[in-house]
């Protein structure tokens, strides 16, 4: 009897892909080659501006054709009143001390001038960049627009409206995928603690079946994400039921990503114990690859990182400087814990084949054939 | 929250006589910034208090967001006495 394709899955079925591979990354280069390859590639686009998003569509359209990709974008899911003004009044001398101090010990050079102004982490500035963000994702009918933290569940009548985008939503925690399932979001990510970047406190093993339980019976599809880096990973996340698997990390480390030639060394000498989490960046814990920069702020003699968005105020210039002049030892890229399972660069379409070669191996290997009566 | 002249329109404050002092956690969260290497990442951080009935609603579609205050937990290091959650992301402790 022909045996079904385990690797086409709802996902597959409801977004006419080959795999249920989804790529996160920053670079539009990654997200055209996996979505190319028979994957679904996501722009990380927080950081963009309305046009310049705009036209990294027009980029990825022009390379994909009418197959599936997405945007992905931080709406807030709290924030707090104030002004940069009033915030800056609030870091203590000390902590500018400090930091003056590491500037000095590390030789690390002024940064270069800013061609534009920072992105304020501020409340209102949040909501404004959101909404002129969001408009653009539905003015250029982008197929898939992911919130990375707040539930996209108020998008829903525009998009259904509109027949764009479908709205997929990253969740850290049960109750809120029970609210986002509830509101008809059409993919929730659950993402767990093991993952790079911003993660909750559930283990991906563990969240993925309560997801899945909380989903049966609906029309939305759930996928794994945290340490998802081999085709190993992706058959493990099938088997606890997921539709499909979500990864960041792995992406860093192929040949299409902007990342760094050094940051790429990082990624593949390091194992599980060396993607540490750090709040010296942004004030909240960042899991990222140990660097002088992340030990520095655990020295005895270091002040407790501000709560965010201070942190990030004190600190904005000499991680500027450290990526301007490229002071390799003092960045630590960000990962998830599945790191240790990187060790080659390859291209993006590779990777998204050879995942599901191994998938679809792991998968024959523990088919247990029916035994005859 | 600090808006312009000409966006006040769009965000509309009312008060909701039904969600006042009702306990909830926010699980909330925004963008933290630039980290190493320059990618913007996002954090979650969780708040747990009292909802003072005012509810925030920005733009059209609305988006509607919920100030809580009072908090018993708040993310470590934080000093702020309000936040305004997204509604979605807020759990009632009586629901
Ligand atoms: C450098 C980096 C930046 C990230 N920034 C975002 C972001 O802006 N929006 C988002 O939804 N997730 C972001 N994430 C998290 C990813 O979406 C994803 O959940 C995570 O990478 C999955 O775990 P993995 O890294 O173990 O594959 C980021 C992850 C990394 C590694």
């Amino acid at each position: 009897m022909a045996q079904a394709n385990p690797l086409h899955t709802r996902l597959c079925e409801a977004y006419g892909v080959e795999y249920p591979i989804v790529a996160f990354a920053h670079t539009k280069d990654v997200i055209a080659a996996v979505s190319r390859a028979g994957g679904i590639g996501v722009l990380g686009a927080a950081g963009l501006d309305p046009e310049e998003i705009r036209s990294a569509i027009h980029w990825i359209r022009e390379r994909v054709g009418d197959r599936p990709f997405g945007v992905d974008l931080l709406l807030p899911a709290s924030f707090v009143e104030g002004n940069a003004e009033d915030l800056e009044a609030q870091i203590p001398d000390g902590h500018r001390v400090f930091v003056q101090r590491l500037k000095s010990e590390g030789n690390i050079p002024d940064p270069k001038p800013l061609d534009k102004p920072p992105t304020s982490g501020i409340g209102p500035d949040m909501l404004r960049r959101a909404r002129a963000q969001l408009d653009v994702i539905f003015e250029e009918r982008v197929p898939i627009f992911a919130s990375a933290l707040g539930s996209p569940a108020f998008l829903i009548e525009r998009a259904r409206e509109a027949g764009a985008p479908k709205l997929w939503g990253l969740i850290g925690l049960p109750r809120q995928a029970r609210r986002e399932i509830e509101a008809g979001v059409d993919v929730v990510i659950a993402a767990g603690s093991d993952a790079g970047g911003h993660s909750g406190s559930i283990g991906t093993f563990s969240l993925v079946p309560e997801v899945m339980r909380l989903a049966r019976g609906t029309n939305t599809l759930v996928l794994a994400a945290g340490g998802v880096t081999t085709g190993a990973h992706v058959a493990a996340a099938l088997a606890l039921g997921a539709d499909g698997v979500w990864c960041g990390t792995i992406w860093q480390a192929t040949n299409e990503s902007e990342t760094e030639p050094f940051q790429r060394e990082q990624l593949l000498r390091s194992n599980s114990e060396d993607a540490v989490q750090s709040r010296a960046s942004t004030g909240k814990p960042v899991r990222m690859i140990r660097s002088k920069w992340s030990e520095a702020w655990k020295q005895p003699s270091a002040p407790e990182p501000l709560p965010m968005p201070l942190q990030g105020m004190l600190v904005a210039d000499i991680q500027r400087a450290i990526k301007d002049h490229r002071v390799e030892d003092w960045q630590g890229v960000p990962s998830g814990q599945g790191v240790g399972a990187i060790t080659t660069v390859k291209h993006a379409s590779q990777v998204v084949l050879d995942m599901a070669e191994e998938a679809l191996g792991t998968l024959e290997r523990l088919r247990v054939e029916p035994v005859e009566a | 929250m600090t808006l312009e002249a000409g966006e006040r329109d769009q965000a509309r404050i009312e008060f909701v006589a039904a969600h006042a002092g009702r306990r909830a956690t926010c699980e909330g969260g925004g963008h933290a910034g630039p980290a190493p290497g320059g990618a913007q990442v996002g954090a979650r951080q969780r708040y747990v208090g009292r909802v003072s009935g005012r509810r925030m609603v920005y733009g059209d579609p609305p988006w509607p967001f919920l100030e809580l205050t009072d908090f018993t937990e708040r993310p470590e290091g934080a000093t702020e006495e309000r936040i305004w959650c997204d509604e979605a992301n807020l759990f009632f402790d009586d629901d």
